[in-house]
């Protein structure tokens, strides 16, 4: 609990993004030799073909980014929480409530979680809003991008993600 | 037409009453531009809110090759009031509505030397930085864009 996760997550991302435009100038430059097992340069639209890929990864990137920030909450409240073994009585009840509370935390809501975070004073209400969406946009992914069922909005970028999640991190990596 | 209708056809009107003159803008720097192609097409997309609807979209091309789409994205974005993204062969630039200084976290603006309400360039990157909307802003982002100099 003593670092961000995310930040290794955003500079994958980063390495990702010019790993795409290498393989793009690839393609433009017709370097056959690059592309040993795949054929992708015999294939019509091939620029295209990236740039769907692209589009996909970066949802890929924006999940993974919340599901990081997610187990680090949970972590997180899960470390809160053992202070009940030392303050609830009877102490006979103290470490099975934490035990309980422990697995069940696990499945806590996640909008409701953000909500319990809004009460700390030095977490911005507007990142938490902001978290809100990119749930609402994470959920969205998860259950196959159904049209008729889209999120509240409709784009969101990794980096953007990453922006928000991070503000939320830092001050709980403080508290 | 419920309040809550006209109000989320009130947010698109105005999203496209933006984009309308960006696109000039844009068409206009481009003319000095003579071995660069401009189109102006029509397509459908759709958001949460608003349903489907019809924006304007750009096609700039060289001879034959298509170098890059601008491209409406929709009304409803996260920190912004809009979003026209800038979809080149090699990568994508965003471009924001920004209102009010753009979007604050604990009482700072998140994107610096965000000033009057308007159209800028959001770089992919975490510098924090936000360009207003001009010929040479908008020649960098093409040029990042579509790895074509302007």
């Amino acid at each position: 609990m003593d670092s961000n996760p995310l930040s290794q997550i955003m500079e994958a991302y980063k390495i990702y993004i010019e790993c795409f435009k290498v393989a793009k100038r690839a393609v433009k430059q017709q370097q056959s030799n690059l592309f040993a097992e795949l054929n992708l340069l015999t294939q019509p639209n091939a620029q295209q073909h990236i740039v769907k890929t692209k589009i996909e990864i970066d949802d890929l990137f924006v999940f993974s980014l919340w599901a990081t920030f997610e187990r680090f909450v949970i972590t997180y409240l899960q470390n809160k929480g053992a202070g009940l073994q030392q303050t609830v009585t009877p102490f006979a009840l103290a470490t099975p409530l934490y035990k309980h509370f422990q697995k069940e935390v696990e499945f806590w809501n996640q909008k409701e979680i953000l909500d319990l975070l809004k009460t700390i004073p030095s977490i911005d209400k507007n990142s938490i809003g902001q978290a809100k969406q990119i749930l609402d946009y994470r959920n969205w992914i998860a259950h196959g991008k159904d049209v008729n069922k889209q999120s509240s909005v409709n784009s969101m970028t990794p980096t953007y993600t990453y922006r928000i999640l991070d503000e939320i991190v830092k001050v709980l990596l403080l508290t | 037409m419920t309040t809550e209708e006209q109000e989320v056809e009130q947010v698109k009107q105005c999203f496209l009453s933006r984009v309308n003159p960006l696109f000039g803008n844009i068409k206009g720097w481009l003319t000095e531009k003579k071995e660069l192609h401009v189109e102006q097409q029509n397509i459908e997309i759709h958001e949460k809110l608003t349903g489907f609807y019809m924006v304007p979209t750009l096609v700039i091309t060289h001879q034959t090759e298509q170098l890059a789409e601008l491209k409406p994205v929709g009304a409803y974005i996260m920190a912004s009031e809009g979003r026209v993204d800038c979809l080149g062969w090699l990568d994508t630039e965003y471009i924001i509505y920004l209102v009010n200084g753009g979007p604050y976290l604990h009482g700072k603006q998140m994107f610096k030397d965000v000033g009057d309400d308007g159209w800028y360039w959001v770089e992919n990157n975490l510098k924090d930085k936000a360009h207003p909307i001009n010929k040479e802003t908008f020649f960098k982002l093409f040029a990042q864009a579509s790895d074509y100099g302007l």
